[in-house]
């Protein structure tokens, strides 16, 4: 039948001869527990009901009269979860389930505009109640959340929520361009470096120098008080000033130049790390007399978790070293690049060389020195803040 | 059980100096307050009502009397009785008597 669930059953037994039937069960080892007599020539107990068939054969021929009551027990429990009414029961209980949850959020999904703004954006969906396990209906709307949104996150031109199911799908569109409700404080112009002023394009502001004047470094170029004297309303400074700015560079360029290049020899060796023990690699020593490596590490993850065993693998690309003889006017050329290099880096963007000249030249000791002048136009204008009050 | 076979296991028990109960079958009562009763090496029921219970043993049966008793549990050898137990008697088989 069932043969390994446990269950019990009630029997009562009436007959003069009950001693004989438990004297049979007892001898086919049969267990029984609360044996109790009920009245005259009848008893009652509990039986195993894997037990119940010799149960049966012990009464054969008695005079006997069994009765059995329910069984108890996990066998009988299950038999009655299978019942049509419970099942119909059972089943009710799944649909309501299935359709509850149905009811509830359970993911969210952000799609499109960038990683800082999605993040923003999951953050105010949070404070707005949106997280996996609410329900849908009391959620607030497109309608009440968009104009939140838009409030709260200045770089959200657009927002669109769809609903997949379960599965809240935010579309986001990010604001092109600049902000044009960017407030601006009062300011000045001055001089970032010192040089003689080329030309000016003052969009806001007046000009307090003129071209061809030469200013120091912080000396006020366009101020950002506008107007009469009696009323000089403070405007916040915007403009382009190019000015001649000067260089001196100095470069030491060793005449022999040692080069290392791979020459396509690789090897790799493969070793495993459990917390921060490496598997120790026997008999072996590196491949090459030069070369460079390169590990790369592979974690291995088990449900989302990461374990600490990872494995290491290590490339070893030969090199060979070489030595390059280069004569002087190669020297002093990849000189005045390294110059050229690095007055562009000090000039920015905007700025460009106008001319160079090799003030100095000097060969020692195997190295060629340069002192290099440049004279380059750049933008020298840089705004300098201040409150109305102060005026500075 | 024949006579002389339980007489040459006593015989060998005794030059062996093992305890009997084991060689020969016999009961072992252990009585726990006054309601419980411990019995092992049992040979079965011969009656059970509210006031008595009668097991058949090795030699001749344990009568027990008292109010309210029944057998908790039955197994092959041992069996737990329960109820306001008064009084536990040792009935020896006579020469005669049958069961």
């Amino acid at each position: 039948m069932k043969p390994m669930l446990p269950g019990t059953v009630a029997v009562t037994l009436k007959g003069k001869a009950y001693p004989a039937v438990l004297q049979r069960l007892h001898q086919q080892s049969v267990s029984l527990h609360n044996i109790r007599s009920t009245g005259e020539d009848e008893i009652e107990f509990y039986i195993d009901h894997q037990s119940l068939s010799s149960l049966r054969k012990a009464v054969f021929k008695t005079g006997c009269k069994i009765h059995l009551k329910r069984g108890e027990g996990l066998v009988y429990e299950i038999e009655n979860w299978f019942k049509l009414r419970s099942f119909i029961l059972w089943m009710i209980i799944a649909i309501v389930l299935v359709i509850g949850s149905s009811k509830f959020l359970w993911s969210i999904e952000l799609v499109g505009a960038t990683p800082e703004i999605q993040y923003e954006v999951n953050q105010a969906l949070k404070e707005q109640g949106f997280s996996p396990g609410r329900l849908k209906t009391f959620l607030p709307n497109e309608e009440k959340l968009a104009p939140v949104l838009y409030d709260q996150i200045d770089k959200l031109s657009w927002l669109g929520m769809e609903w997949q199911g379960t599965k809240l799908i935010v579309h986001l569109k990010q604001k092109q361009g600049k902000n044009i409700n960017e407030k601006l404080t009062p300011s000045h112009i001055v001089a970032a470096k010192k040089g003689t002023i080329q030309s000016m394009l003052i969009e806001s502001g007046q000009a307090v120098e003129n071209v061809n004047s030469v200013v120091k470094k912080g000396q006020l170029i366009v101020t950002g008080l506008v107007g009469r004297e009696e009323e000089k309303k403070a405007v916040p400074s915007k403009g382009v000033v190019m000015a001649e700015t000067w260089y001196e560079v100095n470069v030491v360029i060793p005449q022999q130049l040692t080069r290392e290049a791979l020459t396509g020899n690789e090897e790799t060796k493969t070793s495993f790390k459990i917390f921060q023990w490496e598997t120790p690699q026997l008999f072996w020593k590196k491949p090459f007399s030069e070369s460079v490596e390169q590990k790369s590490v592979k974690e291995y993850t088990l449900l989302g978790k990461d374990l600490p065993v990872k494995k290491q693998v290590t490339h070893f690309f030969e090199t060979k070293r070489s030595v390059v003889k280069v004569k002087q006017a190669e020297a002093i050329d990849i000189a005045k690049k390294v110059a050229r290099e690095e007055v562009a880096a000090l000039i920015g963007g905007a700025g460009k060389i106008e001319n160079e000249k090799i003030l100095h030249q000097q060969i020692d000791n195997g190295k060629v020195k340069l002192t290099i002048y440049f004279q380059a136009i750049e933008d020298i204008a840089e705004v300098k803040p201040f409150t109305e009050e102060t005026r500075e | 059980m024949s006579s002389w076979l339980t007489r040459t296991k006593q015989m060998i028990g005794s030059t062996l100096k093992l305890p009997e109960d084991l060689l020969l079958d016999l009961p072992r009562t252990t009585w726990i307050g006054s309601f419980l009763l411990h019995i092992e090496n049992h040979k079965g029921l011969i009656r059970v009502e509210k006031e008595i219970i009668s097991i058949k043993v090795f030699d001749g049966r344990i009568i027990i009397t008292g109010n309210a008793l029944q057998i908790q549990s039955m197994d092959a050898e041992e069996m737990v009785i329960k109820g306001e137990i008064d009084q536990v008697e040792y009935k020896r088989q006579q020469g005669g008597e049958k069961e």
